[in-house]
């Protein structure tokens, strides 16, 4: 079945239009920088007229020199216009495909394709923005084949699927903080933009702005910040919309997307750990997310990030679905037991903590007491409350062949369940004073990503920490 | 093998030939300033003068800590290696206890400097897939052993990727 080199789908243009764009997107502004005093518009006009030109030129010649086929072995990808480059991907070195469709795609019957490797770089190692839709299944239908190497002996080949419904779906985006970076992020722009601005049109809005008065400052902040926490749940929304997993012959898939449907497929044999994951306001409404700790050789950015198997969940639900996708993994009921030298040891750092942080706070803003006041309020919650729930939630158990261990990172509650033929290697802490005090802390190494995962508890119990140890070495 | 064992006396001297090392790397700096506080202008001389003294407080006090911690780390840096685990054992006051199936190591790194080559010594690196640990320096041979003995259950255990 070995089929002829093919262009991408026209409608692939988009795509490479908005990457042109977004390369072209700093020169753009340092341009406009540099010709922002002259008046001129003949000047502005040359200036968009070679930016368009520029843009669609580029666009078009990636285009036309991007190229695939399909052979019986491999996938070759041909592109480059000066540097030409010629990408060959063999069926067995494909760890999986992800399928991300727009929804402009849908009418076309075409898919957006990311084919990721066992190679050593950051990104996916090939996408393929615009091809029909019966291409993923061509390729699995190649990667199965007999020519490639199946270790799979006895694939399961019942189906097993889970979907979110959308009053989970409308909690998880209610709850979600994601709003918080993107306000960051706008900051970060707005920062920089400071400088790019006129001089002349920033004091002139400054001033209009302070004429206002401070309560209606702080309520057009409020709104700015409603607006935002707004668009993020829309985006999320939009995002996780029929969030569906399904499971077939030892292999997971996740379907989710409103505007972009994107399906990713996943092993079971890469994943590490299971971790049911819960911030305080998501534990105060009984929903968790489920998460996987997976090995992969490439994803974009950050390499340390896990796969949401399932984005939201009510608390009563999770035993089901653990037996139903991890049969294998034990369902016990944690309960510990914190000791009084834990909360001691907790308390103590985040006293520490509070009293240097308060203590920069009033020297700093001295002249400003009412400020000062609720930010050392603030701080106390900031520090104390985090220190409590660390010391209720802190427990490592052993349930067979699996540590389960609980631990607590800021107000997060993460339960994580790791095989002990998946644990890297075992980390015990301890010191003269803790053991006095029968205490110690355990860190436990995951494989993830490309790199490592790391699952910290400290300050239990110096038996419990023991019996893990035993259980490791037997 | 097989018992709690320490690192070969040896590494004492590697230690204490580091610790003169940084010593002389902080003394030149320091003489640097030294020099620079005679030729400044009178303006510069008081704080050149401030900061050449603290700095030499402090490599002084630096290398008597160092030289001070060497039997210490000595005698609380324990490994012991049984045909399935490698442990490593640190510290007294604060105790760190690593314990690496053998099972699960990727790679061994020997390597080895000129002081280590001095002794015959080599530094020890154990590599699994999440992060690597490190023995400050085995006896050539013992490393050898180790190296030795990782690969042959290396071959037994299965690729699991």
């Amino acid at each position: 079945m070995t089929s002829k080199t093919q262009h991408l789908h026209p409608i692939a243009l988009i795509f490479f239009f908005y990457s042109a764009f977004k390369n072209a997107i700093f020169p753009i502004i340092i341009t406009i920088v540099g010709i922002a005093n002259t008046k001129k518009n003949t000047v502005w006009l040359i200036m968009v007229f070679a930016v368009a030109v520029i843009i669609l030129l580029m666009t078009f010649l990636k285009y036309i020199t991007f190229t695939y086929q399909i052979t019986a072995s491999e996938i070759i990808i041909k592109s480059g216009l000066f540097e030409k480059k010629i990408n060959h991907i063999p069926y067995d070195r494909i760890q999986n495909i992800t399928t991300n469709q727009w929804f402009f795609l849908k009418p076309f019957n075409l898919t957006e394709l990311e084919i990721e490797t066992a190679g050593h770089s950051n990104k996916a190692e090939v996408q393929l923005q615009a091809v029909p839709n019966t291409l993923k299944q061509e390729i699995d239908q190649l990667r199965k084949s007999p020519t490639s190497v199946n270790i799979d002996a006895t694939p399961n080949e019942s189906t097993n699927s889970y979907a979110i419904t959308w009053n989970e779906l409308l909690k998880f985006s209610f709850t979600s903080s994601a709003f918080l970076s993107g306000l960051l992020v706008v900051l970060a722009i707005y920062g920089k933009l400071q400088h790019v601005i006129n001089e002349q049109i920033y004091r002139t809005a400054a001033n209009e702005f302070s004429h206002l008065g401070l309560l209606i400052a702080i309520v057009l902040v409020v709104i700015v910040l409603l607006l935002f926490y707004l668009a993020s749940v829309l985006v999320l929304i939009s995002q996780y919309y029929h969030f569906q997993v399904t499971e077939t012959a030892n292999n997971f898939e996740m379907t989710r997307g409103l505007f972009q449907a994107k399906k990713t497929s996943l092993s079971r044999k890469r994943i590490q750990a299971v971790i049911i994951k819960q911030t305080l306001l998501r534990n105060w409404l009984q929903i968790a997310t489920i998460q996987l700790v997976i090995i992969s050789n490439s994803s974009q950015g950050d390499t340390e990030k896990n796969i949401v198997i399932m984005p939201v969940i009510k608390v009563s639900k999770i035993d089901k679905f653990m037996q139903k996708f991890f049969s294998d993994i034990p369902i016990i009921k944690i309960d510990p037991h914190p000791l009084f030298w834990t909360f001691y040891y907790n308390l103590r750092n985040a006293t520490i903590f509070f009293l240097v942080t308060a203590a920069l706070t009033i020297w700093l803003l001295h002249n400003f007491i009412w400020l000062w006041a609720i930010l050392i309020v603030v701080e106390l919650i900031f520090w104390y409350i985090p220190a409590i729930l660390t010391s209720q939630r802190a427990q490592a158990k052993i349930e067979k062949d699996f540590l389960i261990v609980q631990n607590n990172h800021f107000m997060t509650k993460s339960l994580t369940y790791v095989p002990k033929n998946k644990i890297q290697f075992i980390e015990k802490k301890t010191s003269i004073w803790l053991k006095k005090r029968h205490l110690a802390g355990v860190t436990i190494y995951l494989r993830s990503g490309n790199t490592q995962h790391k699952i910290k508890v400290n300050y239990i119990a110096i038996d419990e920490i023991n019996h893990v140890l035993d259980w490791y070495k037997e | 093998m097989n018992q709690i064992e320490k690192l070969p006396r040896e590494i004492k001297f590697i230690w204490r030939l580091n610790a003169y090392l940084d010593f002389t790397f902080l003394l030149l700096v320091t003489v640097g300033i030294f020099i620079w506080q005679l030729l400044a202008p009178i303006g510069m001389k008081q704080p050149l003068t401030w900061s050449f003294i603290v700095l030499l407080i402090i490599s002084i006090i630096t290398l008597l800590i160092e030289l001070a911690l060497v039997n210490y780390h000595w005698n609380f840096w324990t490994y012991l290696i049984d045909e399935r685990h490698v442990e490593l054992h640190h510290g007294f006051f604060f105790r760190k206890q690593t314990i690496i199936p053998i099972a699960r190591v990727q790679n061994v790194t020997l390597k080895q400097g000129p002081f280590l080559r001095l002794k015959n010594l080599q530094k020890v690196e154990i590599v699994t897939a999440a992060g690597s640990s490190k023995i400050d320096g085995l006896l050539s041979s013992q490393a050898d052993v180790l190296k030795e003995l990782i690969m042959k259950l290396a071959q037994e255990a299965q690729n699991d990727l």
